[in-house]
This record gives C-alpha cells, sequence and structure tokens, in this order.
C-alpha cells in the first residue's frame, strides 16, 4: 500500500439511476504530481474529478484523502476535506455578488477564520500573482472569462490546498485567452501544487503533466506518462482518440 | 339591526376552541363560577370595557374635538353612566360590528354597547340587559321619492336596502310583498346606493334615519309599520353568559336612565355633536383622521414586512432541510396560510390566541399580518433561492464553506436580487391587503375611512381620498423599491 499517496481511489463507481457512469475507477495521485484526464465527452470525466471532493457522492469503492476514507467522513470532516482540496470549474462559479477581492477574501475568513487585514493581504498577493491586483475591487462580471478563470484559481489558493482539481479550465474560453489561464497553472505545477487536471488542451497535459490518464465507457483504459500515452497509445480506444485530436 | 357576521366569528372561535384542547376547558370552567363573580371582577379591575362600532349615529360614532378622537353617541352617554353607577372607569374599544359580541364572549370586553337588538339568536350565545332603548323602525328615501313611497305599503315590489344579517334585512324580507332586499355591510354604502337610485328604500333604525334626514337636504324618511314585538327590536347591552350579578346592576342603571327620561337628554347630545360634525364635511376637515388611518397603516406594513421577510426566509430555509419533519412543517404552515383567507387569520388571531392571552387589536392585527406574509414571502425566497446556479453552491463546497456560511454569504444574496421585484410587488399587496385589520378596530386607513364616511354622510368622497392616499404611498414605495433594484443591479 503506497503510504506516500494523497488520493487513492479503489474500484470506484458511479450510477445515475439506470447509467453506470464510473463502473471501475482506480488511481493514486501522490503529492506534487499533475495527473492530467483526457477522454471523449461524456466518459465520466467530471464526473469522476466531482466524486473527488464528494460533490457526487459515489455509487460504490473507496476514496482515501491522505489514507482516511472520504466516505465515511461527517459533515464537518467533509468541508475540512473540501477545504484541503481545491476546484476550478469550467464555468468559473465566481461569486457575482462579492467584488474580486471578496470572492478571495470569504472562504479565509469563514473557514479558517483569519483576520480580515491578513485576508485581504494575502488575497491580493494571489491577484498579483495570477496578474490581476488592479481588478482587486471590481465585481466579476466586468472580467473577461479567462480574468475570471484566473480569479477563481487564486480564489481556490487562498485556502492552501493541498491538491487543485481543474474541471476543463479552459474550454470555455475564446481562444485568445487560454493561453494566459495554462500559463497560470503551468507556473503552479512548476511550484509543486499538486492537480489533477481534466483537459482537452493535449500540449498542456504533454508538457505539464506527469501521467495522463485516458478515460472511457466507465474505466481508466490507460495511464502513462504524457509523451509515451500521447506518441504510442496501446489501447484500441485511445489510438483512435488521439488521433483524432492529433489529427485535427 | 348591524351586521352579523357574528355566526362566521363563532365558527372561528369554536375551531380555536378544538384545537387548542386546554383552553376549551377554561371556558366552561369559568362560567361555573364566573355567575356572581361578574359584578366584582369589574369592580376590582375598576374599569368596564365598552366594545363598540363607533360607525352609527347617534348611537356611537366619532368625532374630532381639540385635536383629539372621541367616541360619543346616546350609548356612550348611557355606558358612562352606568360605570359611573358602579363606581369604575368606562373603558371604550372600537372595533367592527362583527367583532363587539365576540368581544365579549371571548373576554375581550365586558359589555358589548352598539345599538344591538337582543334576538332570540343572540340570547343564545349572550346575556342581555334590559332594553335601554327603543327607536322603532324608518325607511330611508330620496326626496325626490318622496312623493311615490308615502307609507311603507308603497314600497311593495321595490328594492329595499339593509344591512346584511339585521333585523331590518330580515323584516324587509318577510314583511313587505313583493321586495327584493339588497343587503350591504355598512350603512354608508347604503346610503350611497339610495342615492344613486341602486335601491328604492333602506330600513334602517328610527334615530338613524333621522339623523341621516337632518344631515342631507337629498333625504326623507318614512316610518316602518312593521307590527312588532319591542323585546326584539330595542337596544339593549350584551354581557358574557353568566354575569347575573353584572346585569342586575347594570339594569338598576337602565330603570333610573328610563325613569328620568335621561336618554332624550343623551340624543340632544349626540345630536349636538353632528350638528357640529358635520358642518364641515370637507375632507380638508378630516385631514387628522386621514392621517391617524395612514400611521396605523404604515405602521402595519412596515413591521409586517420585516417580521414577514425573516418568518419567510427561515420557512423557506426549512423547505430545503434534510429532516422530513421540519420540512413538512414547513410546507404545512405554507400552505395552510396560503389556503386561508386574511380576514380569518386575523379573527383567528385576535379572537382566537385572545382567549389565552389577551392581545390588544394592533398588535393582533401584526401579527396576523406577518404570519400571512411568512408564507408568501417564504415562496418567493424558495423560488429564488432555486434560481441561484448550482454552481454556486459547489463553488462554495469546494472552498470548505459549510451549509450556513454558502446559504449567507452565496446563494440568499444572489437569491434576494432575483426575487427583489417580486418582493416588492408582495410589499405593495401587504399594504393594501393590511387594510382588512380594519375589523378588529385597528384604526388603519380604511377603518378612518369608515368613520368620516360615518361622520359626513358623504359616500363616495372619503373613499376617493382613501384611494389616492394608497396609490400614493403604494407609488413612492415601487419608486424606493425600484431605485434600490437599480442598485442591486450595479453590484453585479
Ligand atoms: N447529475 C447527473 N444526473 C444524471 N446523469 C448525469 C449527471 N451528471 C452526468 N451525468 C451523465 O453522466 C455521463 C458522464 O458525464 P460527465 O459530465 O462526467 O462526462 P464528461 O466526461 O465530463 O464529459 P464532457 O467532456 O462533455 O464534459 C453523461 O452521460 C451524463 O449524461
Ligand atoms: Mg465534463
Amino acid at each position: 500500500m503506497p503510504s506516500d499517496a494523497l488520493i487513492e481511489v479503489k474500484k470506484l463507481q458511479k450510477n445515475y439511476g439506470e447509467n453506470e457512469v464510473l463502473k471501475q475507477i482506480d488511481g493514486v495521485v501522490k503529492p506534487g504530481q499533475v495527473i492530467c484526464v483526457i477522454g471523449p465527452s461524456g466518459s465520466g470525466k467530471s464526473t469522476f474529478l466531482r466524486c473527488l471532493n464528494l460533490l457526487e457522492k459515489p455509487t460504490g469503492g473507496e476514496i482515501l484523502f491522505e489514507g482516511h476514507d472520504t466516505m465515511s467522513f461527517s459533515e464537518a470532516e467533509l468541508t475540512t476535506m473540501r477545504e484541503r482540496m481545491g476546484m476550478v470549474f469550467q464555468s468559473f462559479n465566481l461569486f457575482p455578488n462579492l467584488t474580486v477581492l471578496e470572492n478571495l477574501k470569504l472562504a479565509p475568513m469563514r473557514v479558517k477564520h483569519m483576520a480580515e487585514d491578513d485576508a485581504a493581504k494575502k488575497a491580493l498577493t494571489l491577484l498579483k500573482r495570477v496578474g490581476l491586483a488592479e481588478k482587486a475591487d471590481v465585481y466579476p462580471s466586468s472580467l473577461s472569462g479567462g480574468q475570471q478563470q484566473r480569479v477563481a484559481i487564486a480564489r481556490a489558493l487562498a485556502m492552501d490546498p493541498e491538491v487543485l482539481l481543474f474541471d476543463e479550465p479552459t474550454s470555455a474560453l475564446d481562444p485568445e485567452m487560454v493561453g494566459e489561464v495554462l500559463a497560470v497553472m503551468k507556473e503552479l505545477a512548476e511550484d509543486g501544487m499538486t492537480m489533477v487536471v481534466v483537459t482537452h488542451e493535449m500540449g498542456f497535459a504533454r508538457e505539464v503533466g506527469d501521467e495522463v490518464w485516458f478515460m472511457a465507457d466507465g474505466y481508466i483504459l490507460e495511464k502513462n506518462e504524457p509523451n509515451a500515452l500521447f506518441n504510442h497509445p496501446q489501447n484500441e480506444r485511445a489510438q483512435d482518440f488521439i488521433s483524432k485530436i492529433i489529427g485535427n | 339591526m348591524k351586521v352579523q357576521g357574528k355566526k362566521i366569528l363563532l365558527t372561528i372561535v369554536t375551531l380555536c376552541l378544538s384545537l387548542v384542547v386546554f383552553v376549551t376547558i377554561q371556558p366552561t370552567h369559568q362560567t361555573a363560577y364566573a355567575a356572581d363573580q361578574s359584578l366584582q371582577k369589574i369592580k376590582d379591575k375598576g374599569t368596564i370595557v365598552m366594545a363598540t362600532s363607533p360607525d352609527y349615529p347617534p348611537y356611537e360614532f366619532e368625532v374630532n374635538h381639540d385635536g383629539k378622537d372621541h367616541i360619543v353617541g346616546m350609548d356612550v352617554d348611557i355606558m358612562k353612566k352606568v360605570a359611573k353607577d358602579l363606581g369604575v372607569k368606562l373603558v371604550i374599544k372600537s372595533m367592527s360590528f362583527d367583532s363587539v359580541l365576540v368581544a365579549v364572549e371571548t373576554g375581550k370586553a365586558d359589555v358589548a354597547m352598539s345599538g344591538i337588538n337582543p334576538t332570540p339568536a343572540r340570547r343564545q350565545s349572550v346575556d342581555f340587559s334590559e332594553i335601554y332603548y327603543n327607536g322603532g323602525q324608518s325607511f330611508l328615501i330620496d326626496k325626490t321619492d318622496a312623493a311615490k313611497y308615502k307609507t311603507q305599503a308603497n314600497l311593495a315590489n321595490k328594492t329595499i336596502g339593509a344591512q346584511t344579517g339585521t333585523l331590518q334585512y330580515n323584516l324587509a324580507k318577510q314583511k313587505i310583498p313583493g321586495a327584493t332586499v339588497k343587503g350591504m355591510d355598512k350603512s354608508t354604502d347604503l346610503v350611497l346606493a339610495l342615492k344613486t337610485h341602486k335601491i328604492d328604500a333602506l330600513g334602517i333604525e328610527t334615530p338613524s334615519a333621522e339623523a341621516y334626514v337632518k344631515n342631507d337636504p337629498d333625504l326623507a324618511m318614512i316610518k316602518s309599520s312593521y307590527p312588532l314585538n319591542k323585546n326584539e327590536t330595542g337596544s339593549a347591552m350584551a354581557f358574557k353568559k353568566g354575569s347575573d350579578s353584572l346585569v342586575t346592576a347594570v339594569n338598576k342603571s337602565i330603570n333610573e336612565i328610563k325613569a328620568k327620561g335621561l336618554v332624550n337628554n343623551y340624543l340632544a347630545d349626540a345630536g349636538k355633536y353632528m350638528k357640529v360634525n358635520t358642518v364641515n364635511t370637507s375632507m380638508w376637515h378630516y385631514w387628522s383622521y386621514f392621517a391617524k388611518g395612514i400611521e396605523y397603516t404604515l405602521i402595519i406594513s412596515a413591521i409586517s414586512v420585516v417580521i414577514g421577510v425573516l418568518l419567510g426566509t427561515l420557512l423557506a430555509l426549512m423547505r430545503f432541510s434534510k429532516s422530513k419533519i421540519i420540512h413538512a412543517i414547513a410546507v404545512a404552515y405554507i400552505e395552510f396560510v396560503r389556503g386561508t383567507p386574511l380576514m380569518v387569520q386575523v379573527l383567528f388571531v385576535y379572537f382566537g390566541i385572545g382567549i389565552i392571552v389577551n392581545l390588544p387589536a394592533l398588535l393582533s392585527g401584526i401579527i396576523a399580518v406577518s404570519l400571512n406574509s411568512g408564507a408568501y414571502v417564504a415562496e418567493i425566497i424558495r423560488g429564488g433561492i432555486n434560481s441561484v446556479a448550482k454552481g454556486q453552491t459547489e463553488a462554495s463546497a469546494s472552498l470548505g464553506l459549510n451549509k450556513t456560511d454558502t446559504m449567507r454569504f452565496v446563494v440568499l444574496p444572489q437569491a434576494l436580487k432575483n426575487i427583489w421585484p417580486a418582493l416588492g410587488n408582495e410589499f405593495v399587496s401587504l399594504i393594501k391587503e393590511s387594510s382588512i385589520v380594519s375589523i378588529i378596530g385597528v384604526t388603519d386607513l380604511i377603518y378612518q375611512l369608515n368613520i368620516v364616511r360615518a361622520d359626513t354622510y358623504r359616500g363616495v368622497m372619503p373613499v376617493f381620498v382613501a384611494m389616492i392616499i394608497y396609490f400614493i404611498i403604494t407609488f413612492i414605495l415601487t419608486r424606493i423599491l425600484n431605485h434600490y433594484e437599480g442598485k442591486m443591479k450595479h453590484a453585479k
């Protein structure tokens, strides 16, 4: 049993009624690793990611976070776990009723009981890091998609998470904004952040990923380091998928 | 003689009684020993509380004197004398006529005196004093018809107006051949109907008819020729059942009043007030009445809005609760309140809950309107919460915020923004609907409006003024709400 695993997924299953979305998923995320999850649309990538922080309740199997069975968590333990597992959504999900700075301050103040000044300082540092310090006092609706997503990343970072989950963070963006978001993510990876990234950005996966997991039909059909998986996919469905993507 | 919504009231009270079990025991228990205590109780308190509906000159009506409102009239003078004989102070509680008998039955008042006929039906639920006045029955007619209608016989096959559920109503129905009887709640409305020829004649007590004729040159009257049993047509005071000692004491005063012929003095007294009162029937003269009405309408609405929103939020959150019981309680409350008329709720709170705790009318009104508004606000807020995108809750949860904080900082502020227009509508309709509290004697705008109508013998003008006032209030409110809606849009 690898004791150094941050997240360990064992025989994970998820059904929506008759629809078996995740049939059997196994995997290990170690600290500092960047895992990229790829696969055709509807293959269950989002569902898998959302099971990790229990936004969806798995129907079977086990997820261990730092060795603890997440499914037996109480409500309080669950929020503590989520506090340490940040998430970045495809549609940003910034709070439109709060300014950018307030978006960043909310969780540290409410969850970690950080003093307002400290939270603000921290928020500004993070905004600088994603290049948006001057937008601190505006409301999210006045930002571009790329800017919103960078704020969302900063918001997740404000909680000092152990791991960040990304669900197609760039696929809702205009093409010219994809780069700025990927650049921030790349920097994070270089700083040693543990990340699980569902993405269609093969370039990013190849360059930044430590491992790429190919998902289809409710299984992870192939797991490998990026170059091997992209250049010499073993699984037939993976070959098919990759040739289509790269062929484009 | 006056309105008798009493049956409805009794039904409601009975309902409360059966709902709250221990309360059912209490009143029976009280009647058992209260028989001899009734007089002593009044003396111990040092006050006698009289329930009356002051929209019925010359029996009882409100006048503005030295900048203050007074309830005056023959009944008040008689009761003052009774109080003096008992050696206690008189306290007058005004309310709609529907409510005066229930008020003595539920202990809200010690005596109901509002030109009440001691009919056999009423005798079953309250005790009556001796008749203190018998005015007789008359008809008001339009002066232009005076040549046509000289006696009651001329009214055959005509349309006769009368207050619903009153003696006049029943008499016209039974004793005037071929007559169509049109019932309305307020005598002021009936007079208006008469003047606009919607009815041909109006059955009414003689003293009231005389008062109208004296004060309105367009009206005339004819005496009725009903064969009447005096004991049923005169006016008497009503007491809670089993108040023998009190009734005996009061009867002594009544007999003295009768022996000395004091009633004529009292009537003359009332007439003086009415003269003073009707010289100037311009609406400006009554501005203080309307001002008081506005004040109460605003007080009730403002407090009820605040409580309604708090309660509504709580109920909406309860509906989202995982606990099936909490959810069910909220749903049941909301469904029940939305499924029953506000009027019934107002009566329930005032008279029903009033059996356990004696709530003043204003407080009862505020409670009822707040409880009612809470149910409607709850549904609006629920809709608002549902309108907040799921991603918002998920983002909040993914940051480690618990459910309460997610609601408080993320969902509710956004919900509020989405439902602001709907909430605004609810506030506006609350201002209008709160007018129903006038039935338990809360001096809101509608109540005051009826006082002014009774006072001035003018049917339409006060209504028009009240309409304009309501419009101005709601218009200003709508502007203010729009202003804030605009502000919230900026914050998006
Ligand atoms: N809440 C839900 N209720 C019912 N079915 C769902 C729900 N969420 C997802 N599904 C189904 O689960 C399957 C997998 O969905 P999921 O969103 O995980 O796929 P995905 O791999 O993320 O796809 P995409 O690349 O399009 O985002 C789909 O068939 C979807 O219809
Ligand atoms: Mg997805």
